[in-house]
């Protein structure tokens, strides 16, 4: 079915641009289900979904959300990196300052979270998963690009595999493998 | 740190252990590999069990268990998510009773995105919905609010095949398709009726029931055409269009034009071709959206005849309609062909102004009747041009009517009395060439222009006009009795007051010629054909249907008069050609163009000059026909051809062919090809012309190249000085509307919002709507641009 509008985009961006920061959260998750959708359609060539409009803004929204100069994006898949790296540079940072205000630093469900549908596991130390995350990197780069394109982008498995040119089999491992991982050095005490 | 090389090392293996197939395999690793490590070996161990443990479906699930599932909407239970997009959600409900069971499609706004304005929308949506009803819609059952407070509603829960698939799956051949598609028509018109686009029609959304009956879906896109909510009748932002589906999409909806009846009527297009032909009218990479929108809005549907590359389809397709490949071809060529053709016609203006109109054709067809689209079309204008997807086929539209007008089409544009001077000249030693009749003529113009001694040596405008003005009256007097003599006078008068943007005096006096020429006994075919060409050209610009049929008739005239030099043709040809072109008919203007160039070769004339304008106005207008490749190929060729005549390079002869070849490029997409040929053709005119009319259409051409090429600096300039020459001319002052909105648009594409609203409130300020009715549209489509505009982020 059909979207009852996203004409807010271009306004929240340019609320956004003039400095209220509360657009930010409403215009990422519209941002992101239209990332998915065109990441879906592209990775898994399923026609009909996302709209090449979609597709335009998209594009445009990160590039500024980035700070790049247009049209630097060489693909989709480096679309999605770039978006995965944002989102998680944005969420910790948003964990960081809200542990400071109250307690905590975790993800949280709140409206925001919640609209953007994101695989996070509820209550995960989002300053502590990005340690762990930087760990990963250093051990085994492909494993922390598929936790970062599932859990700050909300690719499933394929879509990830499409993204990072493997199989789909490997990406599962992969996955499979880092979350546990993950997991369990999270559960460690600091 | 020990205790991360401990962690990474067990990742390591882990992840090794995981590509083994079997447990003995894993623990032969481990053991291998942990032989002095047994903390090593039993922590990869837990995690090897913790990860098989994780149920492998919902690895790849979003695994967040959706609240509303299970729970009660109104009557009905949700049983399970069928679809989701930005900002609303799509459920399966059910409702059951003792006696029956309803399944239910229930829409409502996703978690978190409850704002005050979304919901607005929503309702509005819920509303529209309800009010429609008819057989072929699936029907509005119910509305409510969730007990979180998020309004929802229930549709009619289709079960069916798409149109496409019902169809190839029973064979049906293509008359029973067409014949099916006419409720697909029924149910989208009666929405119309309704005051409701669907604006994302395509096979998906139009479904077969099992009782065979179509069934459209989706209507919640719908926009309102007029009335009732007047907010959403004109969408100011791109956003403001929900998802379309670029297959199906019309031309105008990749720039987010307006809800209108005619994305239906297109998108309605396109499901009928794909049921005719089983494949899509357009081939293309949907990952691409720029060269997605490129083809569909540049490149002609493939043929319905077209061969298959690909010899299964074509096979595929005859199986799946029971007929063999003579069979198809007969039904399918001729007006089946060109009905779909209308009905995927670029321009909205030219497709079928409704569905209704659409079906009546295939109503039509299907009873052996003659269709409507071949014979008499819907009118519609150069002035309507500019709806046309390329802000810049406005300006060429401007400098096409240069191109056109023959004999000096470089001058049109020029403003400078010199020129005019040497144009006037050069229509009257063509109407001296012409006027066989009465040697007097010549005399009699040269006398006139040798006593306007002033515009010789560089004077004004206004000495011409006076010139003229004797020369008329002198004609009215001097010739009274003699028609044969006065009336070439008079066209030539006539031909150098248009030249001169003198419309009323240039009119009056064609008038004048024309109603002479008509009274003239017994008739004197070549002379009426004569004035009803001057006509015509004079009428381009005011009343393009008159224009027309002035032309037709002179044609037609010189077809039936006796002993007429078939060479006499050529002028009324060439007249018809540009009126047909300003009419946008453009497969008409190449019959006649083509006419014209016969003409040339069956009385071997081609080494002629007028055999290369007319080459010219063909490669303009297989441009027009998206036929860039032969297009462009033409222009080049005239380019060498003028330089070959001229023996340099700059020359104007080949700075007019270039830039009409800059112009053909720029249509084709090769934006930098456009730039780099306008620019060598304005680096030759401009020393020439200074600062005059045609160098502003040139300059505005080549700064929509440019902003088309992402060089928005080098198009502003560009744009801003085709605007200072513009207004600096009060005769040209309306022609700045269009190029004032061009440059807004421009400065919104770099980023510059601010400057670009500027540059629009001034324009609003300086042209009120009421004097800028023939441009509205086109401002229309530049201020969305700019209301959409994204500042780009401070350097």
């Amino acid at each position: 079915m059909t979207e009852i509008g996203d004409h807010h985009v271009t306004g929240l961006l340019r609320r956004w641009s003039d400095g209220d920061a509360a657009a930010l959260e409403r215009l990422l998750p519209l941002v992101y289900a239209d990332l998915r959708r065109m990441a879906a359609s592209v990775l898994h060539a399923t026609p009909g979904h996302a709209t090449l409009q979609t597709t335009a803004l998209v594009h445009d929204v990160l590039l500024r959300l980035l700070g790049r100069a247009p049209a630097t994006f060489e693909n989709t898949a480096h679309l999605l990196n770039a978006s995965a790296r944002m989102m998680r540079q944005v969420l910790v940072d948003r964990a960081r300052k809200a542990a400071t205000e109250k307690r905590g630093g975790h993800w949280l469900r709140d409206d925001f979270t919640e609209a953007l549908e994101l695989p996070i596991p509820d209550g995960t130390d989002l300053a502590a998963l990005d340690r762990a995350l930087n760990d990963l990197e250093s051990v085994h780069e492909r494993m922390a690009k598929v936790v970062e394109l599932r859990y700050f982008v909300g690719l499933d498995v394929a879509e990830v595999a499409g993204a990072l040119g493997i199989t789909e089999r490997t990406a599962r491992r992969d996955w499979v493998a880092a979350r546990e991982w993950l997991r369990d050095r999270l559960e460690q005490p600091a | 740190m020990p205790i991360n090389d401990f962690d990474d090392v067990a990742l390591l293996l882990l992840r090794e252990a995981l590509d083994l197939d079997t447990d003995a395999e894993r623990e032969h690793l481990l053991a291998e590999r942990c032989t002095d490590q047994p903390d090593l070996r039993d922590h990869v161990r837990a995690l090897l069990l913790r990860t098989e443990a994780a149920d492998p479906a919902s690895i790849s699930s979003q695994d967040d268990a959706d609240p509303l599932l299970g729970k009660q909407l109104g009557p009905f239970r949700v049983v399970e998510a069928i679809g989701r997009g930005g900002m609303g959600r799509v459920y399966r409900g059910e409702r059951e009773s003792a006696d029956f069971r309803q399944d239910v499609a229930i829409k409502l706004i996703r978690r978190g995105f409850d704002f005050d304005d979304i919901r607005a929308r929503f309702l509005r949506e819920r509303r529209i919905l309800a009010r429609l009803s008819h057989p072929n819609l699936a029907r509005f059952i119910d509305g409510g609010v969730a007990p979180d407070g998020r309004p929802w509603f229930a549709l009619e829960f289709v079960h069916g095949e798409t149109i496409t698939r019902w169809c190839d799956a029973r064979r049906l051949d293509v008359r029973a398709r067409v014949k099916l598609f006419l409720d697909v028509c029924a149910a989208v018109q009666y929405a119309h009726t309704q005051l409701v686009v669907h604006r994302d029609l395509k096979p998906g959304n139009v479904l077969v029931d099992q009782t065979g009956h179509v069934r459209l879906l989706d209507f919640g896109v719908a926009g309102l055409l007029a009335g009732g909510d007047a907010d959403t009748a004109r969408p100011s932002t791109i956003g403001a269009h929900p998802a379309m589906t670029p297959e199906y999409a019309a031309p105008e909806q990749f720039s987010g034009s307006g809800v209108s009846v005619g994305v239906d009527v297109y998108a309605l297009g396109v499901i009928l071709y794909e049921l005719i032909a089983g494949v899509l009218p357009y081939q293309f990479d949907r990952s691409d959206p720029a060269a997605a929108e490129r083809t569909v809005r540049e490149t002609p549907p493939l043929s319905l005849l077209a061969r298959d590359r690909d010899e299964a389809v074509g096979a595929r397709r005859l199986a799946a309609r029971s007929l063999s490949l003579r069979a198809y071809r007969t039904e399918v060529r001729g007006d089946l062909s060109r009905i779909v053709e209308t009905a995927l016609a670029k321009e909205p203006e030219r497709r079928y102004p409704t569905v209704q109109a659409l079906a009546d054709d295939l109503a039509r067809w299907l009873h052996g009747a003659p269709v409507r689209v071949s014979g008499d079309r819907i009118g519609y204008r150069v002035a309507k041009f500019v709806r046309r997807n390329r802000v810049v086929v406005a300006l060429a539209a401007l400098a096409l009517v240069a191109a056109a007008a023959g004999v000096a089409g470089i001058a049109l544009a020029n403003v400078d009395a010199r020129r005019e001077a040497a144009n006037a000249k050069h229509s009257a030693e063509r109407a001296r060439a012409e006027a066989s009749v009465a040697s007097g003529v010549s005399d009699f113009l040269g006398g006139v222009f040798g006593k306007a001694a002033p515009f010789n040596t560089g004077g004004k405008t206004l000495s011409l006009k006076e010139a003229l003005e004797v020369a008329r009256n002198e004609a009215m007097t001097a010739y009274k009795d003699q028609p044969e003599i006065r009336i070439p006078i008079l066209l030539a008068v006539g031909n150098a007051y248009e030249k001169m943007y003198l419309k009323p005096e240039a009119r009056a006096t064609l008038a004048d010629a024309l109603a002479e020429a008509d009274a003239l006994k017994p008739p004197k075919p070549l002379l009426q054909a004569k004035a009803m060409s001057a006509f015509s050209e004079l009428e381009v610009e005011s009343d393009i249907d008159h224009s027309v049929s002035l032309a037709e008739g002179a044609v037609d005239l010189l077809h039936k008069a006796p002993d007429i030099d078939p060479r006499e043709l050529i002028s009324p040809l060439a007249k018809l050609a540009v009126a047909l072109f300003h009419k946008s008919d453009f497969p008409r203007a190449l019959d006649v163009t083509e006419e014209r160039m016969a003409v040339f070769e069956r009385t071997a004339t081609t080494a002629d000059d007028g055999y290369n304008e007319a080459l010219s106005d063909k490669a303009m207008i297989l441009a027009e026909l998206h036929r860039y490749d032969e297009a462009i190929a033409l222009h080049r060729r005239l380019v060498a051809l003028r330089i070959a005549q001229a023996g340099h390079d700059d020359d104007l002869s080949v700075s007019y062919e270039r830039s009409i070849l800059a112009r053909a490029l720029h249509l084709a997409g090769r934006e930098r090809e456009s730039v780099e040929e306008m620019r060598r053709a304005i680096a030759v005119e401009k020393p020439i012309y200074g600062d005059n009319y045609r160098i502003a259409v040139l300059s505005g051409i080549l700064a929509q190249a440019l902003a088309g090429d992402g060089r928005y600096e080098e198009a502003e300039a560009e744009m801003t000085a085709a605007l200072r020459i513009v207004e600096a001319d009060a005769e040209l002052k309306n022609r700045a509307v269009r190029m004032r909105a061009s440059l807004a648009a421009i400065r919104s594409g770099a980023g510059h919002c601010t400057a670009a609203r500027a540059t629009l409130r001034a324009l609003n300020a300086d042209f009120p709507a009421a004097s800028r009715v023939d441009e509205q549209a086109f401002v229309d489509a530049m201020s969305e641009k700019v209301d959409a505009c994204i500042e780009a982020p401070p350097r």
